[in-house]
């Protein structure tokens, strides 16, 4: 038992940022280690977490209580379910495997890694946290830093008017590092506003004696305030999780940012939408969601065949893989709207195989692009030759993004289908498989036209593979999606432990409410 | 006699600090002026720090001014806007205007003077008298560097200062019919005997009058053309106090008017003041998206601030009181500090206020870009700074008051307003210095902005107590 | 545990084993050779396991073992566990496919010798794997764990395919493989949902009712169509044969096509609830049987004749087992099994030999390489089930039940299929092995000992195999019973008369053009008709549908928000201009808006 075990967790990177402000600019080295050693504090002690949850016991582990606003009955709580768990041995991954990829990062670094690190300390503090005040709190830390990230480490794209808004694009600098940068922060936070008035108002709902999430899973909301906030919960979350039509953020800001943010922020912090729609919405307002599901299935339905086309459309690498999370995080929204416990243990289980495959991918993406300087992939071709290392674990990534078994992607597809199929709407379900095959078709014309072929032409073919501290993060991440894919029992399981006990309360509402 | 004036001790001691600087201005030789700052930086601050000692509750002149633990709040708001002021005129005084600096700090105090003395009045015509009393050093002071013509600023000043007077004045006039109203219909001068007259027509009418001459002071829309002209033209560091202390004590006064006197924000002005607050977040907003000129910027973000705080009075509630007050000590703070790093980029000769002269700030000076991002962040309303606090104790009085709309259009303009705020943090951070020359900042300045970035972060990471006291005033102002 | 379950995991794992060992340690897979004997050594120790896995069934023809673990959590219990059902069924297929993978490994050694020894390593690692998926499905005790290695030998053919990757064509080819077979297992993936949400598991042995079942297995049967190549799904096949030729033996002839009848056969307690299904296979099946025989007798390319000819005898067994003769569509499984494999590995050698797939750069290689000659000759008589031969009894049994189904136009279609059959290998035979020799057989020559094992150790089974068919059904709990009547025999003369045919053409070797009446099917085959209709498919629903979506989020979507913030930001633009900086307007205002108050506090 390791006391503050929590704190510590969230803490660490904070603290480590905090650290390096000291540190001087020009050791290079020992900011690096400090950020992987905080990276390393945390993910061990998320390992330590998920290992020592007892199943059997379920509910909410390891209590910390820590004081903060009694007067508002805000306190900060933390505490794990199975959900957070699993998503918090994701985000430790991530965070390592980010640190790693990002070993030979030059310019400006140490704020590079100060503002990583705060973001983490967000991430790790959102899946933790059970007082929806602080929740909120770290759900804007993880998100405010993304900006600057963008902003400064990002790198330019440029899009050419057209279409009938045409004037617009000329106006804007449509694709710019900047412009990406601004889109994403103003649209996360008009998102934030809508979950800030959404939690005042479950707060004042809940008679505004307390914050706590468990304390308000408690008290039960009229059915007419639930039905009338979980669109906004979920629509504000939501804009995170790249529901459409509030995904747009996502190409332009997975394509601007630097390798490790995007392996961030695709990996992880989309997560946080949907898990924030998932436990603030769906369990603290079940009536609203149970009404709102169809919608919020449709929807989700949408995400994953148009991002996938989306994604086919696309000749730029960082947007195919950015549409391609679109789609997948449809997937997690499909389980999710199933409200079922194959559809939720798939929901947070697409969480960890997503996170853990896009990481994968963005990290490659960001390998080809220090090398190429180029993400057009016509002007790639052949680097299987070069690079046969990055190319076979790009093909892994992309297996796992297309479901085939083996990987944690078809673990995750597979249940959260079966939801659907259970949940009646099996529509869903043969609209969730074309999605898969849709993503079969351009991951697999992706390796195609980038590894395989005749090539690389004259200015590639001096290029090399990954080097060893690369080959770090290649390797964590690889053996994740395996690891899961093959034996998915020990996360699921977890999982399961808290998808089971909230159906269950689940249960009789779904019965009332269409029998 | 004395003992029964000791309710009046605070504001009292500015008026002797004011009084001694005017002695010391004319005994000391031409050159000295500059120790007059740094004393009444002190005085001020020492006066702030005696406000935790002594007991100001009590009336005095027999109801005419009441004192409490409202007064004490504002009274130490004024006194915290005054030092850092002081402090950070300190370099700017003593290089426009060498010769005549005793005047400046004269000046000042006097102002403070009477908008300590506001908060307490419990009577129409003291009301009126302090409020001017606060109002006209404004006036000078914003035209004081009038003959200082290094940058050509000089002319701005002056007609800042004259466009200042001219509506400031207009609004006075209203103010005065307003009250001339109210008083010829129910016949008293007391603001709490008015509180049970019985509204007529012309008596509304006074009452509408009389907030539109108080909202000229705090800048409601649409009161707030003078706005941003004053502060481009004006001093910075007086900038700086003329953007939070006559807002404070404008609010202070609508609170004593309106909460003690007519009751109304319960009665049936709410619609038209939420009205206005909605139209002055608005078109503060809308404004600071395109400017050009830092100080500019600042005042329509001010402008925007102002709306919020409107928005809370307007629930009249004692809790959105309490709610307004800590807003207006986090904006106090806040702002001041914002203001103070410009005129540390604009200090000496260099006239550099635009926001292309923040280009890579961070470059140049580490620590005023860092400053400026968190003061910029506390106004946009983000967690761990005082502003985020602030903002969501207004959200969350208006809520209770009923108004979840409000609530989402405020949140909603504030996201707009994080553009314009991230717009500097831009400039600072993601362009490449223009020259590269590191930028040193005067003692005076750094001070101000060092204490205004310790309560910043305080109040962000611990507002608890600062919330209790503001809840303590608003109490003892609904008695 | 007990024996069989044990030797079942040795046979599984150590392929298995050997796969992740020269996956992970790239040192010891770029050495080529060692690499290579490692992983020919795993299949060897499977091959072990394998046999004596079936020895032991056949001492215990009646044993039914299941060992298995929890896999997927559901509920705190277990939705879908992992492992091993050891049967007759599974058994028999486990042999084929250890034996086969054996063989062709044993080939590969001299075949794929000039290789670079990282692309050598990388050849054997994918086979091991291959070895492990395979005996993953065929193992399998539900449908969930066989959909599992269904798409991993999925996998390894679109590895092995490409394995000439540098090849634009081999990748063309490779992609279009996954991408055909993708779109067929989405219908097994289907059928498990359907199953799951019905039966509340993934048994194939439940009984969901007619109507579920029905649907059940015509999803599964979709994905079938797609592996085991049959009409309109078999297009990937042909495209296949850019792999090398040891693949195309293995996955492509002998077991990862064969995996969809195995599927059928395993699955068979479902398809017997479904009639509907079992119709819809019959015709399928027997179409695809002689229209692919059709296509196999215009072509050029050795390789692509026997590509066909795999379509066309899956055909057979697909018919076989709709027409309800589970013996039939396995035992021809297993028969065809090792002639195919046989056959690709002589075309192999012959290959090796003159380094060119087109018929018309070999012939008269009789006198340069008897071996392979003689053996190439069993495979073909076997394959067109001559008399004596494996294939004369598993296709003659097919033939028979078929004609006891009552169903005559299906039963016609593969006798003629069965005359195509003869004719087309007769004519691959005589083109290549008799005739004057083109000058680039004149030097050509034997393999090595790698080579010629494996050719000899396929040829054995081919040409006697057929003779266990009683030992099989008997493991299998099916009724055979081969009958020595002259009934029995009639169809045998069709073979025959194809061979006449054929000889009658070719019989001097030189190669003469497609007979008159099947020139328009030769031009229909080379035009890829049904290629170009996928392609245009492909192009209108993938590509043009795509650019669409694109344009539609980057201009349409995105541009309503874009537009929100140019409304917001020249909306800054424009008001800002109000602001004039003349007194007068403020003053008035001021004033203005003061009368204005005044009137809303009048007319309240």
């Amino acid at each position: 038992m390791i006391p503050h075990a929590l704190a510590i967790l969230v803490g660490a990177p904070f603290v480590a940022a905090l650290v390096l402000l000291a540190v001087p600019q020009r050791l290079r080295l020992v900011t690096r280690l400090v950020s992987l050693a905080a990276a390393l504090i945390s993910a061990g002690l998320s390992g330590w977490v998920a290992a020592t949850w007892d199943i059997a016991r379920g509910g909410f582990q390891l209590d910390e209580r820590y004081t903060v606003l009694p007067s508002l009955g805000i306190e900060m709580h933390l505490a794990v379910d199975g959900w957070g768990a699993a998503l918090l041995v994701l985000t430790g991954l991530i965070i390592v495997a980010g640190v790693l990829a990002t070993w030979t990062q030059e310019r400006r670094d140490q704020e590079f890694y100060i503002l990583l690190l705060v973001l983490v300390s967000g991430v790790f503090g959102v899946f933790v946290c059970q007082d929806l005040f602080i929740f909120f709190l770290f759900y804007e830390i993880a998100v405010l830093p993304m900006y600057i990230l963008i902003g400064i480490w990002g790198s330019q794209g440029k899009v050419e008017p057209r279409g009938p808004l045409k004037f617009v694009y000329e106006y804007l600098d449509v694709g710019g590092r900047e412009y990406a940068a601004m889109k994403l922060t103003l649209m996360l936070l008009v998102g934030s506003a809508a979950i800030l008035v959404a939690i005042l108002a479950l707060y004042s709902e809940a008679g505004g004696t307390t914050f706590d999430m468990i304390e308000l899973g408690r008290h039960h909301f009229d059915v007419d305030t639930q039905k009338l906030y979980f669109p906004i919960v979920w629509l504000g979350f939501g804009a995170l999780a790249g529901v459409f039509p509030f995904h747009t953020w996502s190409p332009d800001g997975h394509a601007a940012a630097p390798t490790a943010v995007s392996m961030l922020h695709a990996g992880v912090l989309m997560k946080l939408g949907a898990f924030g729609i998932m436990r603030v919405g769906m369990v603290l307002m079940p009536e609203g969601a149970i009404a709102w599901a169809p919608v919020v299935g449709g929807v989700a339905v949408i995400n994953i065949v148009y991002g996938a086309f989306g994604a086919m459309s696309q000749k730029d690498l960082k947007y195919i893989v950015a549409y391609s999370s679109v789609s997948h995080m449809g997937v997690v929204m499909l389980g999710a709207a199933t409200m079922t416990v194959d559809g939720w243990n798939g929901a947070i289980f697409q969480m960890v195989a997503h996170g853990v495959m896009t990481g994968l991918f963005f990290a490659l993406v960001g390998l080809v692009y220090g090398k190429t300087h180029t993400r057009w992939v016509p002007k790639m071709g052949g680097f299987g030759r070069v690079m046969p290392g990055i190319a076979s674990f790009f093909t892994l990534a992309c297996l796992s993004s297309l479901a085939l078994p083996g990987t944690a992607g078809f673990i995750a597809e597979l249940l959260v289908f079966l939801g659907a199929w259970q949940s009646g709407h099996p529509v869903w379900a043969i609209a969730g498989a074309a999605g898969a095959f849709v993503t079969a078709v351009y991951v697999l014309r992706a390796v195609k036209s980038i590894f395989w072929g005749e090539g690389p032409s004259k200015e590639f073919e001096h290029l090399g593979d990954a080097n060893r501290v690369e080959w770090g993060a290649l390797v964590l991440l690889g053996a994740a999606i395996l690891v899961f894919g093959f034996w998915p029992g020990p996360v699921l399981n977890l999982i399961d432990a808290t998808t089971t006990r909230l159906v269950h309360d689940l249960l009789p509402l779904t019965l009332a409410l269409n029998p | 006699m004395l003992t029964e004036l000791s309710p009046l001790l605070l504001p009292l001691l500015v008026l002797g600090a004011a009084l001694l600087v005017l002695f010391a201005d004319m005994a000391l030789p031409k050159n000295g002026g500059r120790h007059l700052g740094l004393f009444m930086a002190i005085a001020f601050a020492a006066i702030f720090g005696a406000s935790f000692f002594v007991d100001t509750a009590g009336n005095v002149f027999d109801g005419v001014w009441v004192g409490g633990d409202f007064t004490l709040f504002f009274d130490r708001v004024f006194l915290l806007a005054g030092a850092l002021a002081s402090l950070g005129s300190l370099d700017h005084v003593a290089r426009h205007m060498p010769g005549r600096q005793g005047e400046y700090y004269l000046l000042l105090a006097c102002s403070v003077f009477g908008m300590m003395l506001l908060p307490g009045a419990r009577d129409l015509v003291l009301l009126v008298v302090c409020f001017e009393l606060m109002g006209m050093p404004l006036y000078l002071l914003a035209a004081w560097s009038k003959t200082d013509d290094k940058v050509g600023r000089g002319k701005n000043a002056s007609e800042a200062a004259l466009k200042f007077y001219l509506v400031g004045a207009v609004s006075s006039v209203f103010l005065l019919l307003g009250l001339a109203l109210v008083v010829g219909m129910s016949g008293t001068t007391s603001i709490t005997a008015l509180a049970h007259m019985r509204h007529s027509a012309l008596f509304d009418l006074g009452l509408l009058t009389i907030f539109g001459g108080m909202g000229f002071k705090i800048g409601v829309v649409p009161f707030h053309m003078w706005v941003p002209d004053t502060y481009e033209g004006a001093p910075t560091p007086f900038v700086a106090f003329l953007s939070v202390a006559p807002k404070a004590a404008g609010f202070a006064a609508l609170c004593v008017v309106f909460l003690v006197g007519f009751h109304v924000p319960s009665g049936s002005f709410i619609p038209l003041l939420l009205f206005l607050a909605a139209t002055t977040m608005i078109v503060g907003n809308l404004f600071a998206l395109r400017q050009e000129n830092a100080k500019r910027l600042l005042a329509y973000s001010g402008i925007a601030q102002i709306g919020y705080m409107l928005l809370t009075f307007a629930t009249g509630t004692r809790m959105g009181t309490g709610m307004l007050l800590f807003f207006l000590a986090g904006y106090t703070v806040t702002n001041v500090g914002a203001f103070m790093v410009v005129e540390a980029m604009a200090s000496g000769d260099r006239g550099t206020d635009q926001i292309e002269d923040f280009d890579g700030l961070y470059a140049r000076a580490p620590g005023l870009a860092l400053a400026m991002l968190l003061f910029l962040l506390s106004l946009a309303g983000i967690p761990f700074a005082v502003g985020f606090w602030a903002k969501l104790y207004v959200f969350m009085a208006v809520w209770e008051a009923g108004h979840g709309m409000l609530v989402f259009l405020g949140a909603v303009l504030a996201v707009v307003a994080l553009f314009y705020y991230l717009r500097i943090a831009r400039a600072m951070y993601m362009n490449e210095p223009k020259d590269a020359t590191p930028l040193e900042t005067p003692l005076g300045v750094k001070l101000a902005i060092l204490l205004c970035l310790a309560g910043v972060l305080g109040m962000g990471v611990y507002p608890a107590p600062f919330l209790e006291q503001a809840m303590l005033a608003s109490r003892s102002l609904f008695g | 545990m007990s024996l069989p379950i044990e030797l079942a995991l040795v046979a599984l794992f150590v392929p298995a084993a050997m796969a992740v060992l020269l996956a992970l340690v790239p040192p010891l897979r770029r050495t080529g050779r060692p690499a290579a004997w490692l992983s020919v050594l795993a299949a060897t120790v499977s091959l072990g396991a394998a046999v004596w896995l079936f020895a032991d069934q056949l001492a215990h023809p009646t044993r039914d073992l299941l060992e298995s673990v929890a896999w997927l959590p559901h509920a705190g219990a277990s939705m879908a566990d992992v492992g091993l059902r050891i049967d007759g069924i599974s058994v028999g297929m486990t042999l084929v496919v250890t034996l086969v993978a054996f063989c062709v490994q044993v080939f590969s050694l001299d075949y794929m010798r000039s290789e670079p020894d990282a692309d050598l390593g990388r050849y054997f690692a994918y086979h091991s794997f291959f070895i492990f998926s395979m005996l993953m499905l065929v193992l399998a005790p539900n449908l969930l764990q066989l959909f599992f290695g269904w798409e991993l030998v999925g996998l390894t053919s679109y590895l092995l395919i490409g394995f000439y990757f540098k090849k634009p064509s081999a990748a063309k080819a490779a992609v279009k493989a996954f991408w055909v077979t993708k779109l067929a297992d989405t219908g097994l993936l289907l059928a498990l949902l359907v199953l799951y949400s019905h039966t509340g598991g993934f048994e194939w042995t439940s009984h969901p009712g007619a109507d579920v079942a029905t649907l059940v297995t015509l999803l599964l049967f979709v994905a079938v169509v797609g592996k085991s190549a049959q009409f309109p799904l078999h297009v990937w096949l042909p495209d296949a044969m850019e792999g090398p030729t040891p693949v195309s033996a293995l996955l492509h002839a002998a077991t990862m096509v064969a995996a969809g009848v195995y599927l059928i056969v395993r699955t068979d307690p479902l398809f017997a609830q479904a009639a509907l299904t079992r119709e819809v296979m019959v015709y399928i099946g027997s179409f695809t049987a002689i229209f692919a025989a059709v296509i196999a007798c215009v072509q050029t390319d050795i390789k692509k004749v026997l590509a066909y000819s795999t379509c066309s005898q899956l055909g057979y067994m697909v018919a076989a087992l709709g027409a309800g003769s589970v013996m039939g569509g396995y035992f021809h499984l297993t028969t065809h099994a090792f002639f195919k494999a046989l056959l690709f590995l002589g075309a192999g050698s012959v290959i090796h030999a003159v380094h060119s797939n087109e018929m018309s750069d070999m012939g008269g290689l009789w006198g340069r390489m008897k071996l392979t000659g003689t053996v190439f000759l069993v495979g073909s008589i076997s394959l067109a089930g001559m008399p004596f031969t494996a294939g004369f009894f598993s296709k003659d049994l097919i033939l028979e039940s078929m004609l006891e189904s009552g169903r005559l136009l299906p039963w016609l279609a593969l006798l003629g299929a069965a005359f195509l059959t003869a004719f087309y290998m007769g004519r691959v035979f005589f083109l290549v092995f008799l005739g004057k020799r083109s000058e680039k057989a004149e030097h050509a020559h034997e393999g090595g000992w790698e080579m010629r094992l494996p050719l000899v150790l396929l040829a054995i089974p081919a040409l006697l195999g057929g003779y266990f068919g009683a030992h099989f059904a008997g493991m299998w709990h099916l009724d055979y019973e081969p009958e020595w009547n002259l009934q029995a025999f009639a169809p045998s003369l069709v073979p025959i008369l194809g061979f006449v045919a054929a000889w009658s053409m070719y019989g001097r070797g030189e190669a003469r053009p497609a007979p008159a009446m099947l020139a328009p099917i030769a031009r229909l085959a080379r035009s890829g008709a049904l290629d170009h209709f996928y392609e245009g498919v492909y192009r209108v629903l993938g590509l043009k549908l795509a650019a669409a979506v694109g344009f539609f989020d980057r201009y349409i979507v995105d541009g309503l928000i874009n537009l929100a913030g140019y409304l917001t930001l020249t909306g800054g633009q424009r008001v800002r201009r109000l602001q004039s900086g003349n007194v007068r307007d403020y003053v008035f205002v001021v004033a203005f808006a003061i009368f204005a108050l005044s009137a809303f506090g009048m007319l309240r």
